[in-house]
């Protein structure tokens, strides 16, 4: 990543219009849309990630819904709703996958590794971000829609329920998708 | 793998899955032939699902932070050795120390000194906890630093959190009572220092097996004065996340909008404490932290079981109220409220018995169930301590209130019929209650799940009072909670519970109505009284009838109203004697018979609801409703003597039925006392500002008392309201085009006929715009198909006669007239005063229908 995006605070009207204006096909309005949710996310995950935020237990998909209450609030519209949800868990996804490629770099260049960085058993020991994002992207390739449920469900923390109106599509069909989904990416994994 | 395969490989291992584990092997030798590419794929996908356990189901951020937790159990910090954690508390972890110089063990919380904000509010919170003195408050024994962490070091509770101590079922209510007492007086002890606990919840409450209470984690807590000086920016970004990821459960409305917490917002959160220990879950629930909020700020709370005293449930409900201002101000106050005598503490039979002592209730005959509850809510009402809080603030006494919708707490909302009939029906009866006047029901249904306090409400309506309330439902048990509340103050005059069968509904609803006349300490006349006393029994599936009948009624289209006919007609086949069916039925085929809806000739619907109404009125000869759908028969029957007695008469039973102030407008039209007529609409307008039906009348009323400017921006409040209302568009049409404006009048009477799907009467209609509007053309081609469509179908002649008269034709304009007088279409009571009539006022023809119709001239 380069500079991050110097992201202002903004009022929950600018959102939700441009939400909406994407919705009614203004690409425009996507294009600047995505790096105000983006500076929302980073932040609130860099946060936690970096251990700043109060000690809570961090509820695993409160990251995503608490952005859209911030940035939008309990007034939007479902289907903006719906179409926030699909954009933050993409951008989870790449901050999450980016933090752990930071911290991959960071441990090779470092002749003495911090006491604290020592003592984290990082998040990449249970499961290799990294190489995940890769195999999601082949995935993709294969079956795009299976791709989009582990975004959602992986990476945004939504539920079954919330995907599949994030998707438009029945939750068994979800569950059929996240099922498959999940033993491909495991056998791919485990591979090497 | 080509997408045909993978296609083909995704079916068979759903398939694969559904088998027993030991026959997919043959499954798949069976199904993939000779496809050993698939084969393969699908052999090891089955056994990645098979092996891949919890694979990916934390999400991605959860895991993350899971990991990043450093283990410190076995270090020594300062003097302190640290051993098992204990939790994660307020913005650290707690862990069981071992302090050595003073041998003994402690609880000690610790943050990374790495983290200045974290250390900072540990400092905050020793400051604030080691300030407060209180046996139900966790001491704080020393703060310090080292080993590269801050730490708190604090009395080591031993026990449980409370959240652990509550079984499924909830707490037995006595001590759920006690331990509320020992919270609040930690609470009080705070609040009195100008401290804010800020994240009460039954994990930061710990009860030693003593039963003794200390209250943890004053980590959030901020003085009072703190928030006026402190700096917004940084305590919205280390609160916020925290707070939602935690303790949303517990959140009140205002903090959840962002707004500062204060006493209040721990009094919110004593009442989620309070309610989870009584029924072992929180009052809110949501599946996702967004519903949850959507709830919390907008939703009933769940209802308590009936086990929970009737005081009690008066008071958790004052502490879960959205408005901060209605809650207790502080938790001394809730202390002291949870200490009043009656709630809780004596048994059940002491209760009933020091009730029966001061309070008789009507009705003995009414089952066991309902008596307690009754009982329950007048011990409650015995209580000093509640006399005190229904005393009425200002003293005066309440003229005109508006009834909230009841929401409908089922979680279902098949059952919305259900609450929108009870609701209705306290209108009704609060209604006939002779000094008050009663927000109806159109503009009362308007406030459903608003946001608005009660004093705006209050305002907006010009009302002294609001009662507001919820209904649930199980099966066949009903509970109704209802408050009345002074507008002006926002005060609780008085609340109510009632629990019973289905079966019990009426006894309810009546005792409500009671309640709530009490409250206002409304002045009951003795025929009052007598009415209220009228017990009707009702059979439940009637009843239930006729509440779905009532809610499709209030739809009001054609459709909407055929089903309403089916439900009393049911209604009335389950109880022949309830009087309120029978008066609705009539209603509806009244409503059916109109020249607006025009589905079926009046020759046919009017005997009909005659024969109903009077039925009605032969049950209940009291029935306002009743006798103001007789008066609207006779009215279009030219009865004109008999009509405006029947009306006057519902009027007087009933000042506040907004529905027959019109339908006497609508006579004194006819009458042309025009200046009475638009006083009485002006009534309903005042009883129900929100109703589209009521402001077009009030509108075509004024049109027709020549006030054409005026009448436009009713026609236009009324669109405003519901831009679907057919019978505004025509009106405005029609206002419009006498105003010379023939393309925004035809637009009117175009979406009209659209939003009808092209109903006969909306065609009539815009047949006369075009010819009105010199579209002739247009007009005669559908003049020509109405004539088709009235060989298949019934279609009003009145409309069909005003097109041939409007295109000129007036041979054929009066031919099509006498049709509508034959049928007795409500049309042509309007004959003397319809403004289009105007040109052939001197026509000989003309005369003659004025005369037989018995009209002036």
């Amino acid at each position: 990543m380069s500079a991050e995006p110097t992201v202002k605070p903004q009022s929950p009207e600018s959102v939700t219009a441009l939400l909406q204006a994407w919705n009614t096909g203004d690409e425009e309005a996507g294009r600047r849309l995505i790096p105000l949710v983006y500076g929302e996310l980073r932040r609130r995950a860099g946060g936690y990630l970096r251990r700043e935020r109060p000690g809570h237990t961090l509820q695993p998909t409160a990251l995503v819904h608490e952005a859209y209450l911030r940035m939008v609030g309990l007034q939007g519209h479902w289907r903006s709703r719906s179409q926030f949800f699909g954009v933050a868990s993409n951008l989870m996804r790449r901050i999450l996958v980016d933090h752990a490629r930071r911290r991959r770099a960071a441990k090779r260049d470092a002749i003495r590794v911090p006491l604290n960085e020592a003592a984290q058993p990082a998040v990449e020991r249970a499961v290799d971000l990294v190489r995940l994002d890769e195999a999601l992207t082949e995935l993709s390739a294969l079956d795009a829609r299976q791709g989009r449920v582990v975004e959602l469900r992986y990476f945004g923390g939504l539920t079954l329920e919330e995907s599949a109106e994030v998707l438009g599509v029945s939750v068994p069909t979800v569950k059929r998708d996240w099922m498959l989904a999940r033993a491909w990416l495991f056998d791919r994994l485990r591979q090497n | 793998m080509t997408p045909e395969r993978w296609q083909r490989v995704k079916e068979l291992f759903h398939d694969a899955l559904e088998r027993p584990a030991d026959e997919r092997a043959a499954f798949l030798a069976e199904t993939c032939g000779d496809d050993a590419e698939a084969r393969a794929a699908l052999e090891r996908l089955l056994d990645a699902h098979a092996r891949a356990d919890d694979f990916l189901e934390t999400p991605a951020v959860g895991t993350a932070i899971e990991a990043s937790r450093p283990p410190l159990t076995g270090r020594v910090i300062g003097h302190y050795e640290v051993r098992g954690r204990l939790g994660v508390g307020g913005m650290g972890e707690v862990y069981e120390a071992y302090d050595r110089r003073l041998k003994r063990s402690v609880a000690i919380k610790l943050v990374p000194s790495s983290d200045p904000r974290a250390q900072a509010r540990l400092w905050r919170e020793a400051e604030h906890a080691s300030g407060l003195n209180h046996p139900n408050i966790c001491v704080v024994h020393e703060i310090g630093e080292a080993e590269g962490h801050a730490y708190i070091v604090m009395e080591h509770v031993r026990g449980r959190p409370l959240a652990e101590a509550i079984p499924e079922e909830g707490l037995p209510v006595e001590r759920a009572l006690g331990y509320a007492l020992q919270i609040t007086g930690a609470l009080a002890e705070a609040h009195e220092h100008g401290i804010v606990h800020r994240d009460l919840k039954s994990a930061n409450v710990m009860v030693t097996p003593e039963g003794r209470v200390k209250v943890l984690d004053f980590g959030l807590a901020r003085r009072l004065a703190d928030s006026v000086s402190g700096p917004p920016v940084e305590t919205s970004s280390w609160t916020m996340p925290g707070m939602i990821a935690g303790t949303l459960s517990y959140m009140a409305p205002e903090v959840l909008r962002g707004e500062r917490a204060d006493a209040r917002s721990d009094v919110w959160a004593m009442g989620i404490v309070l309610h989870e220990m009584l029924t072992g879950e929180r009052p809110f629930a949501g599946q996702t932290p967004f519903e949850l909020s959507s709830v919390i700020l907008s939703g009933s709370p769940r209802p308590l079981p009936s086990h929970v005293p009737a005081g009690l449930v008066v008071v958790i409900r004052k502490c879960l109220e959205k408005d901060p201002a209605a809650r207790y101000p502080t938790a001394a106050e809730l202390q002291a409220a949870l200490t009043a005598p009656r709630l809780g503490r004596q048994s059940l039979g002491a209760r009933l018995a020091a009730s029966l002592l001061e309070w008789r209730p009507q009705g003995w005959g009414a089952p066991a169930l309902l008596m307690i509850g009754l009982l329950l809510l007048a011990g409650l009402a015995v209580s000093p301590r509640w006399q005190r809080l229904m005393r009425l603030s200002g003293g005066g006494e309440i003229q005109s209130l508006v009834v909230l919708p009841l929401a409908n707490t089922s979680g279902d909302p098949a059952q919305d019929y259900l609450s929108d009939g009870l609701t209705e029906a306290l209108i009704a009866d609060l209604g006939t209650i002779g000094s008050l006047r009663v927000t109806s029901r159109t503009t009362a249904m308007s406030y459903r799940g608003t946001n608005k306090t009660i004093p705006q409400i209050g305002r907006e309506l010009g009302v002294d009072a609001v009662v507001e309330g919820s209904m649930a439902r199980e099966s066949n048990r009903v509970r109704i909670t209802a408050r009345l509340v002074e507008a002006a103050t926002d005060r609780q005059l008085r609340a109510l519970t009632y629990e019973g069968s289905v079966r019990e509904i009426l006894l309810l609803k009546r005792e409500a109505v009671r309640e709530i006349a009490g409250g206002m300490r409304a002045r009951l006349t003795p025929r009052d009284e007598a009415h209220l006393n009228l017990v009707r029994t009702v059979d439940p599936e009637a009843y239930e009838e006729y509440l779905k009948g009532r809610y499709y009624w209030s739809k009001r289209t054609e459709e909407s109203l055929r089903t309403a006919v089916e439900h009393f007609e049911a209604a009335v086949r389950g109880d022949p004697t309830y009087a309120p069916a029978h008066a609705a039925l009539a209603d509806s085929y009244n409503q059916l018979g109109t020249v607006m809806l025009g589905s079926a000739p009046p020759s046919v619907m009017r005997p009909r609801a005659a024969e109903a109404a009077i039925r009605a009125l032969q049950i209940d000869s009291e029935l306002a409703e009743a006798h103001a759908t007789l008066g609207f028969i006779k009215h279009y029957d030219w009865q004109w003597a008999e009509a405006e007695r029947e009306l006057r008469r519902a009027l007087e039973l009933n000042p506040s039925y907004s529905l027959a102030h019109i339908w006497y407008a609508n006579f004194l039209v006819c009458r042309k006392r025009l200046d009475e007529a638009v006083a009485e609409v002006r009534k309903a307008e005042e009883l129900d500002p929100l109703s589209m039906v009521v402001l077009t009348n009030v509108g075509w009323t004024l049109d027709l008392a020549g006030r054409l400017p005026e009448a436009v921006e009713e026609y236009r409040k009324a669109l405003e309201l519901d831009a679907g209302y057919v019978q505004a568009h025509w009106r405005l049409g029609d206002a419009y085009a006498r105003l010379g404006r023939y393309d925004e009048a035809a637009r009117e009477v175009e979406r009209a006929v659209a939003l009808t799907r092209r109903s006969p009467s909306s065609l009539a209609r815009l047949a006369q715009m075009y010819a009105k509007s010199g579209r002739r053309i247009e007009s005669k081609a559908l003049l020509d198909e109405l004539l088709v469509l009235s060989r298949r179908q019934y279609v009003s002649p009145h409309g069909i006669s005003f097109a041939y008269l409007l295109l000129g034709d007036d041979s054929r304009g009066f031919e099509w007239l006498e049709k509508a007088y034959a049928e007795r279409s409500n049309g042509i009571a309007y004959l003397a005063i319809d403004p289009e009539l105007v040109p052939w006022h001197g026509d000989p023809r003309f005369r003659d229908l004025l005369r037989r119709v018995g009209l002036p001239e």
